[in-house]
């Protein structure tokens, strides 16, 4: 009873294959980030963003020709002169483009960075096609001279999908430190996505521009 | 009233509104201090005096207009830009052969060329088969031949000395060339979707040989990215992922690794960018510490550099990182009288206004030196 035999085989692979398929919202396995099944670093996902503090002491790491700073650590992404103009994205959002940068995955960023819309000629001279522009304080004076974005205070949205969701002000919701980053719209844990693999990891729903909606009043 | 000409009312109204201007820009990080908005007061020196420095940061190239002598920004905001400026979007790689610095731009999709000697600024894009998509890294051999590595395309792409587009190499499928290094007849191609090296015949494109696979162990690669050529005739590659830098023979026999996954100093966050000096230090950019690290060949840490004193800006996000020893004469007047100069260093930053910053490494003299430890013993 061979051909039997190899259909039950071919059933139970296929059935398997479903299985591992679907990544809900929730875990960062299953996800678009999670790299556990690619064979390196041992496994382990977690250390591609957060690098842990070496604790081995047996190797000298003092810097032979610098001898300040011999035991400094380093907060990612932070820089200790971070100027903090409005055209400075956070520290989460550089995060996301030290990989997106051309090379693997997505390539995040047409190299726009915006101080805000409204005035051109503060641009730093890059094409306005290609990506949102991130990096700039959104908050109820924005709102009041653009005319078409919500008031970020008041206005309030749903972040996530089926049981994990979160409903709050654009503010508390999408907004860090004030400011657009590349995690208002985008949950790199995939805690709060709509959608499954393949969709962007984006918090709130993109059809009908329900995501663009969340602040901008068209 | 029309006692003053449009023109001169129009300065005066000017001159009025640059004052209230200037009072307005400020540093919301330092409000009370103006902030520089031109290059820092002193020389900048890594590590800084006291200490014996071994690099000077010498200037920065981030549009056409830092090729020109600096124009006097009054002038210029009383008259007004003519044209647009053509600025650098999101550098990667960059090169610089026969006095020109050649940048491969991912995010404008080309290549921004600025002529150092006849301070002319052209920007290359190809057309028909030659256009480039998303340009990576850019490197260009002893005979002048440019090879360009395009993740939009996934091939190599070939000019020659008169950036004429001659071929591609890379079929469809066969790799995603994040980088090259040139050796001898060979091209050692960084494949970032196989996990791989993939050597070339140079002239004609051929595969002659892989090396590597996924996975994090000795001989194994993982998202490799950017390679180069050691003085040694080794070949060190940066793995991003694995937080490492592979060495291996030029025929693919694995010799030893440097660094591991860290915040502290010493380790890798986010390596990207590697060039080797001809002692054959190594030089890591990291986008995570937003520096450059030198290590010696034995994997020692002898400094870094990259941020300044808060007084202007520093690397952000750097990528790559390219070591000159040919063209240190175009920019030996930014570096102070008695800084001796063994070779330029210039690394990419993909964000920020400082697009191409430039550094020299060398020695100032009559400051005392440690003596340069021998070189370490092979490893065995």
């Amino acid at each position: 009873m061979k051909p039997l035999k190899q259909l039950a085989g071919w059933l139970a692979r296929s059935l398997l294959l479903l299985a591992s398929v679907p990544a809900l919202a929730g875990t960062i396995t299953g996800s678009a980030h999670d790299f556990t099944g690619q064979a390196w670093s041992g496994g382990r996902i977690c250390v591609a963003c957060h690098a842990p503090h070496k604790t081995d002491t047996t190797t000298t790491d003092a810097p032979l020709w610098s001898h300040t700073n011999s035991t400094a650590t380093y907060t990612l992404y932070s820089t200790p002169t971070m100027n903090a103009t409005v055209t400075q994205p956070g520290g989460g959002s550089k995060l996301c483009m030290s990989c997106h940068d051309g090379t693997v995955a997505v390539n995040s960023f047409g190299g726009v960075t915006g101080t805000t819309m409204i005035s051109a000629a503060n641009n730093l001279g890059t094409n306005l096609k290609g990506s949102h522009p991130i990096g700039f304080t959104y908050n109820t004076a924005l709102a009041t001279a653009d005319g078409s974005l919500h008031d970020p205070v008041t206005r309030t949205v749903t972040i996530g999908s089926g049981t994990q969701t979160r409903t709050g002000t654009v503010n508390a919701m999408l907004l860090y430190g004030g400011k657009m980053e590349c995690d208002s719209c985008h949950d790199v844990h995939n805690t709060f996505t709509v959608g499954g693999l393949g969709t962007g990891l984006v918090k709130v729903d993109p059809s009908g521009s329900k995501i663009c909606l969340a602040c901008h009043n068209k | 009233m029309n006692i003053l000409s449009p023109l001169f009312s129009r300065c005066i109204i000017a001159v009025m509104a640059a004052a209230m201007l200037a009072g307005c820009v400020s540093n919301p990080n330092q409000p009370a201090q103006a902030k520089a908005a031109e290059a820092p007061a002193g020389p900048v020196f890594y590590p800084p005096l006291p200490n014996s420095p071994r690099i000077q940061y010498l200037t920065t190239i981030a549009s056409e207009r830092d090729l020109a002598v600096r124009k006097d920004s009054f002038a210029d905001f009383i008259v007004g830009e003519e044209k647009e400026v053509q600025r650098l979007t999101q550098p990667y790689g960059i090169a610089l052969y026969g006095g020109k610095l050649y940048v491969a731009d991912t995010g404008a999709g080309g290549l921004a060329i600025f002529d150092l000697t006849q301070q002319r600024f052209s920007f290359v894009t190809g057309t028909g088969a030659g256009r480039i998509k998303r340009p990576i890294n850019i490197r260009i051999d002893a005979d002048g031949t440019r090879y360009v590595t395009d993740t939009g395309r996934d091939q190599v792409l070939v000019y020659d000395r008169d950036d004429r587009f001659v071929k591609a190499f890379g079929v469809e499928g066969q790799f995603r060339p994040v980088d090259l290094a040139i050796a001898g007849s060979r091209l050692y191609v960084a494949d970032i979707l196989h996990h791989q090296i993939q050597v070339l015949e140079k002239d004609t494109g051929k595969l002659l040989f892989k090396f590597g696979k996924a996975g994090s162990g000795e001989g194994e690669l993982f998202h490799p990215t950017n390679i180069a050529l050691g003085p040694d005739g080794d070949i060190y590659v940066v793995e991003t992922s694995n937080f490492r830098v592979q060495r291996f023979t030029a025929e693919g026999k694995p010799v030893r690794t440097y660094g591991t996954v860290g915040s502290t100093v010493g380790s890798f966050a986010r390596p990207k960018g590697i060039a080797m000096d001809k002692a054959g230090r190594l030089l890591v950019g990291d986008a995570a510490f937003q520096n450059v690290q030198i290590f010696d060949n034995s994997g020692k840490l002898l400094m870094y550099f990259g941020q300044t004193d808060g007084s202007s800006d520093g690397l952000n996000l750097p990528a790559g990182v390219t070591v000159d020893y040919d063209n240190i004469a175009a920019f030996r007047r930014f570096a102070e009288p008695k800084f001796n100069i063994d070779y330029l260093i210039l690394v990419a930053s993909q964000f920020g206004p400082n697009k191409i910053d430039i550094f020299a490494f060398g020695k100032l003299r009559d400051m005392d030196y440690p003596e340069d430890k021998p070189a370490a013993r092979p490893v065995s």
